[in-house]
């Protein structure tokens, strides 16, 4: 039973065999010389009966990468909301870029979660190896890149005034380019707040700094994911802390602490 | 050498400078609130016909003198501020 573990990270009563070529576990499970086999032989002998239902990591069930991403869009929606009011009382144009920015967030997240649940509804627990799942992916990578450059080319300005300071092997090398990218602007950012929160003390800055900083380890995740579904579900999990993180910040906002 | 930044003030920071100072002191006279809004005499005046045209601050006679106060409307105005001011402070920038 244990070699069945080793086999099967797409649940109950899926053969290995039906692993699909590309798919994030394929890295790690579809070869046939790892260690708990000795042929592809054996691999395909393996009996759906011989297989447990917790054979794979819970978080990684498209339903729930799907719900967590539904979660952190509407964070980054209600944070978008808040720069939205904050522009509409003040007049002040930096807020722009923070309203529509995390409305990119928002609608990048949302939008693969939905991309995600459609997908899971026709193939199941192997939505997340279809091409269909990794468009979304790629969206996503793209559309958050495009925000943290917004949010980035603010920090940058910002400091730089004084005033403060499609082929599915082209899909699968893309989507960790972009994601690398968004990884390097998250650090940039971080290292920037981190910066003024040492200076002010201002906590809002370190939930901040923290949020961008899980936002990176996520794409990280996402990154080194592909050969371990394991990380692949961390992903999700470092995104929505991130974002709780930034939640915090607006409730102490909202609070006015 | 040393270099001498000027800090820019935007317009709302101006409105809010002045709607603090007037609330730390609830009634205040024009010239005790140039001093603590930092403001001359003619922008003063501008700011002020304006302040009260929306509603945020209202003018008073005692003695002779004239004294302006806050209205509801400017404490809403000041914690909307605030609020605001949090928010670009928590992604280290200011308004």
């Amino acid at each position: 039973m244990s070699q069945g573990r080793d086999l099967n990270p797409l649940g109950a009563g899926l053969q290995p065999a039906a692993l699909p070529i590309g798919h994030p576990g394929w890295f790690r499970y579809g070869r046939c010389d790892i260690k708990s086999l000795s042929s592809c032989k054996e691999q395909k002998n393996i009996k759906p009966s011989q297989i447990k239902p917790n054979m794979f990591p819970p978080p990684f069930d498209p339903l729930f990468d799907s719900a967590l991403e539904l979660v952190s869009g509407v964070i980054a929606v209600l944070i978008s909301l808040q720069a939205a009011k904050a522009r509409s009382f003040s007049k002040e144009r930096v807020f722009l870029a923070f309203e529509v920015s995390f409305a990119l967030l928002g609608a990048s997240n949302i939008l693969r979660g939905i991309l995600v649940l459609l997908a899971s509804l026709t193939a199941g627990p192997l939505a997340l190896a279809r091409p269909f799942s990794w468009v979304a992916d790629l969206l996503q990578a793209i559309i958050a890149a495009l925000a943290y450059g917004i949010l980035l080319w603010v920090q940058v300005r910002d400091s730089l005034s004084g005033k403060t300071i499609l082929p599915q092997v082209g899909l699968l090398l893309l989507i960790p380019s972009i994601n690398i990218l968004n990884v390097f602007m998250l650090v940039t950012m971080t290292v920037l707040i981190f910066v003024r929160f040492l200076r002010d003390r201002n906590e809002n800055q370190g939930l901040v700094a923290l949020g961008f900083l899980l936002l990176a380890c996520a794409h990280l995740s996402n990154i080194l994911g592909y050969g371990d579904p394991f990380l692949l579900a961390l992903e999700n999990i470092l995104r929505l802390s991130g974002y709780i993180s930034l939640l915090a910040m607006l409730l102490r906002v909202r609070r006015g602490t | 050498m040393s270099r001498v930044t000027r800090k820019y003030r935007s317009s709302i920071s101006i409105v809010a400078d002045i709607l603090k100072s007037i609330r730390e002191e609830e009634k205040i006279g024009k010239t005790r609130l140039m001093q603590k809004a930092n403001l001359p005499t003619d922008r003063m005046q501008e700011k002020l016909d304006e302040l009260i045209s929306l509603g945020l601050i209202a003018e008073e006679s005692e003695e002779d003198k004239r004294l302006f106060r806050l209205t509801e409307k400017a404490y809403d105005f000041l914690r909307e501020y605030d609020r605001t001011v949090q928010f670009l402070s928590a992604f280290g920038l200011d308004i």
